[in-house]
C-alpha cells in the first residue's frame, strides 16, 4: 500500500510541474486499471484543489486540468467567479452542503458528489428549477460506519434512492464515499467494495431515469486500490498540486522524515 | 509530517473525536500528560498544533498541583510563538489566565449536553456549525473573555463558551471532542462530581445517545475549516 504523506509531494510551481503530476497519476491510474483489467479510459481524474489559491488553479489549468473538486460551496464559488474566463473549466462539489448553501451550488457548479439529505435535494431541485438548469448528483455513503462521516447509511440508500426521481433537475449518477483512514488495505479495501455492492444492488430496482453508474471513491492515498474495486472517479488534491509553495523550512527548521501512516488526503 | 501535540490531564478526556480527523489530515498525533510527564523540555513552538484538554483541576491550583506551572509556561510560550492552539475547557481556562482574564466558580456546575447560542463574530467562524447542534458542557468554573479576544459563543448558564484570538487560538469552555461511544468513561471517572451536583448518569447516557452523532460530524467541520484557515498562516497542509 502506499505511503502517501507531504515529503512525497512537491509543490507544483509551474506548469511542467503541473503536466509532470498529473502524468504520474494518470501512469497510476493506468497501472491500477491493468491490474484489474480495467481500461484507464472508466476512469475519470477529478483534480481536488481546495486552499488551492487562484494562481496555481490558473497552472493546473494550463496544464490541461479542465474540471476541478472543491469541499467547501462559498470557497468554489469565490474562484469559480474569479476564473470565469476559463469557460471550459467545471467544478465539482465533493463536500458536505447545508441546506442554506444550496443556491451557491446552482451558480456554478456542473456536479454535486455529497447528496445525503432529502432536504439538500429538495433546495437543490428549487433552485435550478428556478434557473432552469439540471445537476449531475453523486448520493454520498458512509461506508465507515464512523459517527463523524457524511453520507447515509448503507442501510437507508435504497429508501433513499426512491425519492430521488421527485427531484428532476438532479440527475443522480452514482455513488461517493470517503474511505477509513488506515494503513492496512484489508481495512480500507471493504469500504470500497461495500459502494461497489450497493451500486449492484440499486441497479437491480432503481427507479425509472435513475441511471446508477459512478463510483466516486479514493483519494491520494488510496486511489490504486479503489480502482480495483471499481472507482469510476476519482478525487486526488495532493499528488497533483503538492503541497504548498512557501519551502517547509520557513516554518519547520528540523522536519521530521519519518515514514508515516496513511493521510486521508484528497 | 505535522504534529498534533495534546496535554491530557486525565485519561478519559481524550482528543476523543478529534484525534481520528488530525489523523486523517496528515497529523501525527501525540499525548503528553502535564502531570507525570515533563514539559519544561517540550519546544512550545515546534508542534504544528498544540490541544490543551480538560481536566478537572482548577485554572489557579499550582500550590496544589504544582506540574500546572510548568503547563502554564508551555502555554504561555506557546501563546507568544503565534501559532496554532486549542484550548478545551481546562485548556481554554488557562488560555484565558495566561492573557489576564479571571476565571472562578461559577457556584454551580454545567453539566450534560447543551445548545450553544453562537454571537455574531461566532456565526462568522469555525464554530458555524455547531449552531443548533447539542454540544457536552462539564465544568464548574468559568472565564471571562480575554481582553483582545472575541466572543464566540454562550448559553443561559455561562455567558462566555468560546472565544477566538485571531486565527490561531480557539478556546472552549464545552467539549466538542467528546465522544458520545466512550461517554461511559467520563461517567465513571466523573461520578462522584455527577452526585454532587444533582445530575443523572443516566440523563447524559442517553443525550450521548442522540446527539453523539450530530456532534461527531459538526466537529468534522468545524475543525476542517479551522485548520484549512490554519493552512493559509503556516501549518502545513495535508
Amino acid at each position: 500500500m502506499d505511503t502517501s504523506n507531504s515529503n512525497t509531494y512537491p509543490t507544483a510551481l509551474g506548469v511542467e510541474d503541473f503536466r509532470r503530476n498529473l502524468t504520474a497519476v494518470r501512469a497510476r491510474i493506468s497501472a491500477a486499471c491493468a491490474r484489474s483489467s480495467r481500461d484507464p479510459a472508466e476512469v475519470r481524474l477529478l483534480p481536488v484543489s481546495k486552499t488551492v489559491p487562484e494562481e496555481r488553479i490558473r497552472l493546473a489549468y494550463a496544464a490541461g486540468c479542465r474540471e476541478l473538486g472543491e469541499n467547501k460551496v462559498q470557497e468554489a464559488l469565490r474562484k469559480a467567479e474569479a476564473m470565469a474566463d476559463l469557460t471550459d473549466l467545471r467544478w465539482s462539489v465533493i463536500g458536505h452542503l447545508q441546506t442554506n448553501k444550496t443556491k451557491y451550488v446552482t451558480r456554478f457548479a456542473s456536479e454535486f458528489q455529497a447528496l445525503d439529505s432529502l432536504r439538500v435535494a429538495e433546495s437543490l431541485d428549487r433552485h435550478l428549477q428556478a434557473e432552469g438548469r439540471s445537476l449531475d448528483v453523486l448520493v454520498q455513503v458512509n461506508t465507515s460506519g464512523e459517527a463523524s462521516k457524511f453520507g447515509l447509511p448503507p442501510e437507508d440508500l435504497a429508501r433513499f434512492v426512491r425519492e430521488l426521481p421527485a427531484f428532476s433537475a438532479l440527475r443522480v449518477r452514482g455513488l461517493m464515499t470517503l474511505a477509513l483512514l488506515s494503513a492496512d488495505p484489508t481495512r480500507v479495501r471493504p469500504c470500497f467494495t461495500l459502494l461497489r455492492d450497493l451500486r449492484e444492488r440499486l441497479r437491480q430496482d432503481a427507479p425509472d431515469g435513475i441511471v446508477m453508474n459512478e463510483l466516486s471513491m479514493g483519494m491520494s492515498g488510496d486511489f490504486e486500490l479503489a480502482i480495483e474495486e471499481g472507482a469510476t472517479v476519482v478525487r486526488v488534491g495532493q499528488a497533483i498540486f503538492g503541497v504548498r509553495a512557501v519551502p517547509d523550512s520557513h516554518y519547520w527548521p528540523d522536519p521530521p522524515l519519518t515514514s508515516t501512516p496513511k493521510e486521508h488526503i484528497p | 509530517m505535522k504534529t498534533a501535540l495534546a496535554l491530557r490531564h486525565i485519561h478519559f478526556e481524550d482528543l476523543g473525536t478529534l484525534e481520528q480527523l488530525l489523523r486523517e489530515r496528515g497529523f501525527d498525533v501525540r499525548y503528553l500528560d502535564p502531570a507525570v510527564d515533563d514539559l519544561t523540555v517540550v519546544d512550545a513552538g515546534s508542534a504544528d498544533l498544540i490541544v490543551a484538554l480538560g481536566g478537572p483541576i482548577g485554572a489557579f491550583d499550582e500550590d496544589a498541583y504544582p506540574f500546572l506551572a510548568a503547563e502554564l509556561r508551555l502555554i504561555e510560550q506557546r501563546l507568544a510563538s503565534g501559532r496554532p492552539l486549542l484550548g478545551i475547557c481546562l485548556g481554554a481556562q488557562l488560555i484565558a489566565r495566561l492573557s489576564g482574564a479571571k476565571v472562578a466558580s461559577m457556584g454551580y456546575k454545567e453539566i450534560g449536553f447543551g445548545e450553544l447560542t453562537l454571537t455574531e463574530d461566532g456565526q462568522n467562524s469555525v464554530l458555524a456549525p455547531l449552531a443548533g447542534v447539542p454540544v457536552l458542557h462539564w465544568h464548574g468554573d468559568r472565564f471571562d473573555l480575554p481582553a483582545g479576544g472575541k466572543l464566540l459563543a454562550s448559553t443561559p448558564r455561562c455567558a462566555q463558551q468560546a472565544f477566538a484570538f485571531g486565527d490561531a487560538v480557539l478556546g472552549l469552555q464545552f467539549h466538542l471532542e467528546a465522544d458520545a461511544s466512550q461517554i461511559e468513561r467520563w461517567l465513571v471517572g466523573h461520578c462522584a462530581e455527577l452526585a454532587q451536583a444533582g445530575v443523572d448518569p443516566r440523563t447524559v447516557r442517553e443525550d450521548a445517545r442522540h446527539h453523539g452523532a450530530a456532534l461527531a460530524k459538526a466537529t468534522r467541520l468545524v475543525m476542517e475549516d479551522w485548520l484549512d484557515r490554519l493552512q493559509g498562516m503556516g501549518v502545513r497542509p495535508e
